[in-house]
């Protein structure tokens, strides 16, 4: 595999899952945000709706309250009864039109409740108290509640203005009152889910009340907070929960994707090492082949050069009378010529398996390359009686790769020599057509097995037969035979024959101007 | 007719020494080389007119031999003749300046073929006023010779000759009636430092007559005169036409 089929993979497969794992990674986000949001709105939902519940019981209350203030006696008797009966009140107050305490006072006949008032209250009487206008001579007028602090507890003070312009109002049993509050929230029932807990928390953080199921940790942050209204509005409502099943769910599917995005881009690129590495692998096992045939082919071509050489030397210097030394060096020369095609058969397929062969088209006369061919096959034509027949019409100049068609001719002849000499004939035809050359090769062999017509071209693919038993090939000189063929813009294929084997080789030639 | 000298540089000692005996007996004097420092140094003393040169040589490649070469010469006619027949291998040869490419393994025939192509390129070189009487064309019976093609011709036919044989038609013509004896032959036609055998001589004259006779087996241009030598008779110009 090339560097250019990495980049491709790169593309195809790692751009791809980038862009899919960040869209997954913001859909998950948005996600996330949305369980988020809504988990909010849900906490501070349940938080208003217990507020409003306070918010009911305190106007209810304050409406009460007014009317105690409104209803409460002249004597002082009677306040006191009034007090002792009313569970609200812990001390009626009065006061006069310019805003002075007229009752109680502080004086021998005090009760002790009373008295505890105004322990409880001194701050509020030692200056200018909060129920007097600032106007001395125009009355308060309005009502409400007054927050104050003693004994780090809350406690409150209902006042109102009387029709009469005095100011009438209690100190309030808080205690009382929260539990009122209290009782409004829901209880918590035993098989609660520990979905949440909300929890009433007085100003010094104390927990005046709780609900729900969930039990959290010692110094645990709520999830939200709610302050109450008026005049709890130092206490606040506090939302505990566990961690959102939304947000759960959240991380576990951020990372799910992210490890699903992490094992596939670890897949690819495990995949592209992969064939990185094997192509590689190949290329180099390919280059080694093509060196090594290359290499034994030239270590075979020195010998050879020597062996031809020295017997075409030794042939010319022998007296023409020696016709028996003439044959033997003929035949010295006449299988070296084989051995040369042999090896040239060898460095083609390994240069076809590597895509190295090259057409180098010339002018010339197929029909002399015929003869070329036919010539350094005639010894050993004749050797074995092989008459040989021709019928050419391929006279013209064209445009060719000589050396192939050679190439394709004499391993169509060779296969003559080896599987079909018991025919004892053979004949070859060419015809120049308008822009191919045919050339037929026939022989009286024992043709071609119906069925193998396609498959002998494979390679080192032979007909294990009676006939070609311990006939000698290397089983890919058809191989090569069609791979020139089809280099050369043409085919090589065996044509039907009632007799013998018929192969027909074209090939794409330019016709030259003469 | 002068003769050319050839440098063969090849590290196979076998095939040297055959394209040496190939070369000689076509008529040429050759220096050898084993590698490509070798080659390079012969190519300094001998000024060769071509050279054959093999590409995977020790010390210095041929490519690198003909790089060398082509710095100081870019005439002299270089013969590649290697192993390696990849179309890569010809274009580079070619593109360094190599003149011909001849793969192995080769036949004599083809050798001699391309080796006469290069010396016709390199007698075509020779300017005509610094040509030499030996290069101009003879008659040899009804033969036109042609020394500086290694053509001889007569009517339509044409004939293919070696350096050696034109070196022996031109000899015979200029002493045309004269019975030549072998050591005269062999000092006008053969390099002075090869002693061929009376064997080859007679090998040449059986080869030369079956090119320019028309019946080798009873000669009538070139006889032989037993226990000397050979006599060259132009034919009357009966005869003469009578080959024709």
């Amino acid at each position: 595999m090339t560097k250019k089929l990495a980049i491709v993979l790169l593309f195809i497969v790692l751009l791809p899952l980038i862009g899919i794992g960040v869209l997954s990674l913001k859909i998950t986000r948005d996600d996330s945000r949305l369980i988020a949001q809504q988990y909010q709105t849900n906490m501070e939902s349940e938080l208003q709706n217990a507020n409003s519940t306070l918010e009911n019981v305190l106007q209810e209350r304050t409406a009460a309250f007014e009317q105690l203030c409104l209803s409460a006696p002249n004597s002082v008797d009677a306040l006191r009864d009034h007090a002792d009966e009313t569970p609200f009140v812990r001390q009626f107050f009065m006061l006069n039109r310019a805003g002075q305490l007229v009752w109680p006072l502080q004086s021998s006949t005090i009760t002790a409740t009373e008295d505890a008032f105004f322990t409880r209250t001194a701050h509020l009487w030692r200056h200018r108290h909060p129920f007097r206008s600032d106007d001395e001579s125009t009355p308060l007028r309005g009502s409400g509640f007054h927050s104050y602090y003693w004994q780090r507890g809350l406690h409150l003070i209902y006042w109102c203005t009387t029709k009469d312009g005095k100011v009438a109002g209690f100190d309030v049993e808080t205690t009382r009152l929260v539990s009122d509050l209290v009782a409004a929230l829901p209880q918590t029932p035993l098989d609660a889910p520990p979905s949440r807990l909300i929890r009433l928390v007085s100003e010094n953080g104390d927990t005046v009340y709780q609900f729900g199921g969930f039990a959290p940790a010692k110094n645990t942050t709520p999830r939200a907070t709610l302050s109450l209204p008026s005049p709890f509005a130092s206490w606040h409502l506090a939302y505990f929960a566990p961690k959102p099943k939304g947000a759960t769910a959240l991380t576990r599917q951020t990372i799910t994707t992210l490890l699903l995005i992490g094992t596939l881009l670890l897949l690819a690129m495990a995949l592209l090492s992969y064939f990185v590495v094997a192509s590689g692998r190949e290329r180099k096992l390919a280059l080694q082949q093509v060196n090594f045939v290359n290499q034994v082919s030239h270590e075979l071509k020195t010998p050879l050069t020597n062996i031809r050489m020295y017997a075409e030397l030794l042939a010319d210097r022998l007296d023409e009378e020696d016709e028996v030394s003439s044959r033997y060096l003929n035949n010295i020369t006449t299988e070296s010529r084989r051995l040369t095609r042999l090896i040239q058969n060898v460095l083609s397929f390994a240069r076809s398996n590597n895509n190295k062969l090259v057409l180098r088209p010339a002018n010339g006369i197929v029909d002399d390359v015929i003869i070329d061919t036919v010539d350094s096959f005639r010894p050993s034509l004749a050797r074995l009686g092989i008459e040989l027949e021709l019928q050419l019409d391929a006279g013209d100049t064209v445009l060719f790769d000589g050396d192939v068609a050679g190439q394709v001719l004499t391993n169509l002849i060779g296969n003559v020599e080896k599987y079909a000499r018991e025919g004892r004939w053979m004949r070859i035809e060419s015809a120049l057509l308008e822009t191919d050359v045919r050339i037929r090769v026939r022989d009286r062999g024992p043709g071609i097995p119906h069925g193998r017509e396609k498959t002998i071209f494979a390679p080192f693919s032979r007909i294990h037969n009676q006939i070609t038993e311990g006939a000698t090939g290397t089983g890919i000189g058809l191989t090569i035979a069609r791979n020139l063929a089809r280099l050369h813009e043409g085919d090589l294929t065996v044509l039907p024959s009632a007799e013998g084997a018929v192969f027909e080789f074209r090939f794409k030639v330019k016709r030259v101007n003469q | 007719m002068s003769t050319l000298k050839v440098l063969v540089a090849e590290d196979d000692q076998l095939i040297r020494e055959g394209l040496v005996d190939i070369l000689r007996q076509e008529g040429y004097h050759t220096v050898e080389a084993a590698d490509g420092k070798d080659a390079l140094l012969q190519y300094e003393a001998s000024t060769p007119d071509f050279i054959c040169l093999d590409i995977m040589m020790p010390a210095l490649s041929g490519y690198d031999v003909c790089k060398a070469i082509r710095q100081k010469d870019a005439q002299v006619p270089i013969i590649f003749i290697s192993a390696k027949s990849e179309e890569i291998d010809k274009v580079l040869g070619l593109e360094l300046g190599a003149d011909d490419f001849i793969v192995k393994p080769f036949g004599v025939k083809e050798v001699v073929a391309r080796i006469r192509a290069v010396t016709r390129r390199c007698f075509a070189r020779i300017p005509a006023n610094e040509a030499n009487e030996s290069v101009t064309p003879f008659e040899f019976g009804p033969w036109q010779v042609f020394p500086k093609q290694l053509r001889a011709a007569h009517g339509e036919t044409q004939i293919e000759l070696s350096m050696r044989e034109v070196s022996l038609l031109n000899y015979f013509s200029a002493n045309e009636g004269c019975v030549l004896s072998r050591d005269a032959i062999f000092t006008a036609c053969w390099d002075e430092s090869f002693f061929p055998s009376s064997r080859t001589l007679d090998q040449h004259i059986v080869k030369l007559r079956k090119k320019v006779e028309t019946d080798p087996k009873n000669p009538t241009l070139i006889h032989t005169v037993h226990g000397i030598g050979y006599r060259y008779e132009p034919p009357s110009d009966e005869a003469s036409d009578k080959k024709g």
